[in-house]
Formats: C-alpha cells, structure tokens, sequence
C-alpha cells in the first residue's frame, strides 16, 4: 500500500503526461479511422524520450481515452470511433437525432468513467495476486503460456482464423530473421547485412499500424466512402434530469463489472462487451422497447463496459506478458521498445513502476471525467478536423517516428514497406495485430523452447510434465476451438 | 476473396518453402539443442495453413457463381495509392540528401493534394506550418538529430 501511495504522488506530479494520453486517446477515439493502437504508434517516438513510468501511465491513460472519445462520434455522427463503441450507436444517435446529443454524451462520460474506475480497481487488486502464482513458472510453463499466447492469435483475427494463424505465423518468421539466440548463427538474412539486426518493432508497428491506415483511409476517400456524415450541432440540455438518472446507476455498475471480467478473458475486448452489457441492460429493463429509440441505459451499458474492459485487459499483459486484445498488443511492442519487460517479474524487480501504472490509471479516469464533461461543447468542432491536413499529418509523423528510432532511413524504408503489407493484410481479411503478437511472443516462445530443451538434456516430455503447462495447452486448445466454432457460426449465418 | 486466397495461399507457400530451404543450410544438433528445430516448427505450419487457405479459396471461388466485386483498387484510386506510396519512398531516398526543411513539405503538399486539398494557399500555408511544427517537436524537444539541409 505505501508502494501505491508512493505511485499516486508520482502520478500527480506527472499529471501533464497522463492529461496527454488521455487527451489524444479521445482525439483518437473520436475520429472514425483512428484507433487506440494508431494512437500508441503515433505516440511512440514521444514516448522513447521520457522515463518508463512517464511513458506506460501516458499509454494507459490513451488506452482509456481512446475507448471513451469512440462514443463521441458514435453519438454525433452515428459512426463508432472505435468498435468497441458501435453498440453505443443504437441509442446513442437517435437521442442526438431527437436534439438531445448533450444528455448522451454526459451519459456516456459518466458511465466510461465509472467503468474505468471498476476495471482500475480490478487491476490493482487482481494483478498482483497473479504475478505471485506467475513467478513460480519454469521455461515449460513459460513455453505452453506462449504457446496460448499465440493461439489468441487466431482468435483476435478479422475475418478466418486461418488468417489469423497465417498472419500470425509471418509474425513469427519475421521475428525469426537475424541471428539464432541460441547459438548466434546467422540465420533466413539471404546475404544482406542489415538483416542481422531482424526486424525492429517500431517500424513495423508504424507500418502495419498506422501507415496502412493512412493508405485505407485515402482508397476510402477517393472511393467516396469517406464523405462527411452531416452531424448534429445541436446538443440540447446536458444533464438528465433526476427522473431520467433513476435506475441508471445499477446498469452502469452491472455492465462496469461485466465489462471487466470479459476485459481480463484474452481475444475479447470492448465490442463483445458492449454487445453484451447492451443487451443485458435491455433484458433487464422495465422498457426494452424503448431500447433503440434513444434510451439512456442503453448509452451507459456499452460505454461502462467497454471501459471496464481495459483494466481488465491490462492484467495478463503486466503480469504474464500476454495481450489480451489489439491495444494491449500495441502496447506490449511500445513496453519492449521502451524496456519495459511485462511478467511476473516486473512486480518483483520495477515495483514502483507497477504502483506507478496502477495509481496512474485510477486517476486517468477522473481526467477522463474532466476532459469528458469539458468537451461535450467543443465535440461537435474535433468531428470538423479536415481529413486532407490530418492524414498528411500522420504520414509525416509516421516517417519521422520510423526515423526517431534510430537515426536511420533504412527504417524508415522499412516502415513504407510495411505499411503496404499491413494494408494489403488489412484489405483481404488477415489480422495485423496477430502479426505483431507473432513478432513478440515467437523469440520468446522459441528462447523458453530452449532453456527447457537444455535443462532437461533435450527430453521434449518435459513440456508436458506440469499440470500448470498442461492447463495452458487445454487452454490453447479452447481458444481455438472457440474461434472455430465462432467461425463456423457465422460461415452458418453468412449462407442463411 | 476466393480467387485473391489462391494467390495468398501460393505467395505465402513459396515463401514457406524458400525458408525451408534456408533452414536446411543451418548448423546441425549442437549440444541437445538443434537450431533447426524451431523454425521448421513455424515454416511447416504456415506452409500447411497456406495449403489450407489456397484450398479454402478455390473451394469459395467455384462456390460462388456471381462475381464478387474487386478486391484490390482500381484506376483512379490505384493511382493516387501509387502516388501516395512513391512519395514516401521518394521522401526515403531524398531526405538525407536534400534534408528535411526541403523534403518534407513537398511530401505533405503532395499527401494534401491526394486527400482532396486543392486551394494552393492553403496547401502551401499548411505544409510549411505542420513541417516547421514537426520539425520543432522532433528537433527541438526531443533532440532528433533530423537530416540538414543543402541550404544550409
């Protein structure tokens, strides 16, 4: 606990960082096209320059803003920022439709935040019970963690899971180029020098990341998909009033709580959350009817939720080193680059850094709170932003990110070269942020692959000696059979 | 996507079996620990799963009969993402060279153009502004080392 107090003084005397995060996590949020992950990328170079603890609460902090700023657009345009906000869609428009667009937007502020303050709370309770049980893993749990690690691969995928294993398994050969751990050879360089370095993660973050968004978003344009919805000026009165806010309060703390057990479930994430609290909200209801037509509860269900899904999702990330969903495996890359190593043993060697993200993310709530109820005004003005200055804007800010790193062109080449494969990934249904897991989690699952081959004299049975490595391949073999049932479901409907 | 999996399917296989071939040329068991081992784990995975996707095209492709729309870009729009990816490239190879003040408005005036900007002011205001301001933030604060310029 003096650790945690010591994390909120630090907090409050980097609150400058935090209001950052947050503030471009909404900004991010709000414009369709934008993501938290673009967000994390965008902020990268930034975050190479400031202490580790500066950076993660900074990160944090646009995580949950870029999951509450998703509902601005939402509401306004009827277009989610994000989709873990598309549910918010289905109530939220047609209150701004009737002129009430002020009453949603507090709504949805007050809900995110109550969500995030739920999941915060999670996280800083849960975490650290789990890395204690995580410190005891061996290289054979390590493996067959990494192991279920990649198979949520398949399942964070867009359209198959055999796109998902692909893009996940390039991830893995990619990462696989330069020289072995193990022995130091040489290995997939085909003769060129600068492969023996492999493949640095900023450019191909920024590549696969953000630069294929900005190639996406141009074919959009120029297709005529983009054209600018007309939006609601007209906010109304913003606070609902007493008889409007009875009965709220429940929904909100029901769906915070559901959002954070389905936050801390890898390969989840705010959309199915959202999804779901939406609908629990409307089968609970006295007025389900009134559901669809601009029904308060309906804001504030999705939007507690979604929020509550990101403490929830930081947990396997800070105490096991596995992303839960796309942000998080963003953010693991960003939490390399800076050296930040995520496990069980960031709670026992960099403990000021955990209390630091903990009380961090608590008080990013209450910045989002502030920044929320502050800019339901000016919302209306961030929807105006010309897409022909923002997106020449990421470009640049993408090549010089690229260039940042390392003072180099040949990473810069490398982030164009990626952004053409992410976009192409991203245009025929495969899954960059299963790429990236790949990337991440192959040299380690490959590095415990070999610690536990040498400590055992090479007998591979070793792999399967502990229940808890056991329970993680059970686990491995769930999440997959999950995604092919989910799959098979929704080839079933697609025919219907 | 049927026909555009096919083709995913054998890029994706042929790449497979060049690293297979690779592999092959690595040192032998060392020690109990064979640096081979894990890499062909991968290699042959992804083979298979291009195997699987390839199959899964054709399957869709001879499926559905009416013909699904493009899948890739076309004309005007394949142009201006041509354009669009040359001129990073093109910033690539132009930025040590002719360095930053110089390249990289042009990169944005172009970028500008492309997303629809056609008043010449505004383009000419926009692209110096953002390219001082970006210069401004990466040399300025956080000491990036960008490339000079010939003029200087």
């Amino acid at each position: 606990m003096p650790g945690l107090l010591e994390g909120f003084v630090y907090a409050f005397s980097h609150l400058h960082f935090l209001a950052i995060g947050v503030v471009g996590g909404i900004l991010v949020g709000v414009i369709p096209g934008l993501s938290g992950s673009t967000g994390i990328i965008l902020m990268l170079p930034f975050l190479l320059y400031v202490e580790p603890s500066a950076a993660l609460i900074m990160m944090s902090g646009l995580f949950c803003g870029s999951m509450y700023g998703g509902s601005i657009s939402a509401i306004l345009i009827s277009t989610p920022g994000t989709p873990s906000a598309a549910a918010t869609v289905l109530d939220g428009y047609p209150l701004a439709k009737k002129g009430q667009a002020g009453k949603a937007l507090w709504v949805a502020t007050i809900a995110s935040t109550a969500g995030g303050m739920v999941s915060a709370l999670c996280l800083i309770f849960l975490a650290p019970q789990l890395a204690r049980i995580a410190l005891k893993f061996g290289p054979a749990e390590y493996f067959a963690l990494m192991i279920f690690g990649l198979t949520i691969m398949a399942s964070v995928s867009a359209s198959s899971i055999t796109k998902g294993l692909i893009s996940g398994f390039f991830g893995i050969l990619l990462s696989l180029v330069g020289i072995d751990p193990t022995l130091g050879t040489e290995r997939f360089t085909f003769g060129v020098v600068r492969l023996l370095t492999g493949f640095s993660m900023m450019p191909v973050l920024i590549g696969v990341f953000a630069l294929s968004e900005v190639l996406l978003q141009l074919e959009l344009l120029s297709d005529g998909k983009l054209a600018r919805i007309p939006h609601t000026d007209t906010l109304g009165s913003i606070v609902p009033t007493k008889k409007e806010r009875k009965g709220l309060w429940k929904v909100i703390l029901g769906s915070s709580i559901l959002g954070t057990i389905i936050g801390i479930i890898p390969a989840t994430g705010g959309a199915i959350a959202s999804f779901m609290a939406y609908n629990e909200a409307r089968r609970f209801s006295k007025e389900p009817e009134t559901f669809g037509t601009g029904n308060l509860a309906g804001i504030a269900a999705p939007e507690a939720a979604n929020n509550g899904t990101t403490g929830g999702a930081m947990v396997p990330l800070i105490t096991l080193g596995i992303p839960g969903d796309v942000v998080t495996a963003v953010m693991l890359g960003a939490l390399l680059l800076i050296g930040v190593q995520p496990g069980p043993l960031l709670f026992s060697q960099t403990p000021h850094i955990v209390n630091n993200l903990f009380a961090g993310f608590l008080v990013a709530q209450f910045l989002i709170l502030g920044f929320g109820l502050l800019s339901i005004r000016v919302s209306p003005l961030i929807l105006k932003a010309p897409l022909a200055v923002l997106f020449p804007l990421i470009l640049c800010l993408c090549l010089l990110g690229a260039f940042s790193l390392g003072n180099s062109m040949y990473d810069v080449g490398l982030a164009i070269i990626f952004g053409a494969i992410g976009y192409l990934m991203k245009k025929h249904g495969f899954s960059a942020a299963s790429l990236i897991l790949g990337l991440i989690l192959g040299p380690i699952a490959e590095r415990e692959l070999s610690r536990a081959l040498i400590l055992s004299h090479g007998n591979w049975l070793t792999l399967v000696k502990s229940p808890i490595a056991v329970g993680f391949y059970v686990l491995a073999l769930a999440s997959v059979g999950y995604s092919l049932a989910g799959s098979g479901k929704a080839g079933k409907a697609n025919k219907a | 996507m049927g026909r555009i999996d096919i083709v995913y399917g054998f890029v994706l296989g042929a790449l497979s079996l060049l690293f297979f071939v690779e592999t092959l040329s690595a040192p032998a068991s060392r020690g109990g620990i064979n640096p081979r081992t894990f890499p062909l784990i991968v290699i042959l995975s992804l083979f298979g799963l291009s195997v699987v996707l390839g199959i899964q095209g054709l399957l869709r492709s001879l499926r559905d009969r009416n013909p699904l729309p493009p899948t890739l870009p076309r004309g005007k729009t394949a142009g201006k993402l041509a354009v669009l990816t040359a001129a990073g490239a093109g910033y690539t190879l132009i930025l040590e060279p002719v360095g930053y003040i110089l390249a990289t408005p042009v990169l944005i005036a172009v970028a500008m153009i492309l997303f629809g900007e056609r008043r010449p002011i505004r383009i000419a205001i926009l692209s110096l502004t953002a390219s001082a301001a970006l210069y401004f933030l990466f040399r300025g604060v956080f000491r990036v080392p960008l490339p000079r310029s010939i003029l200087w």
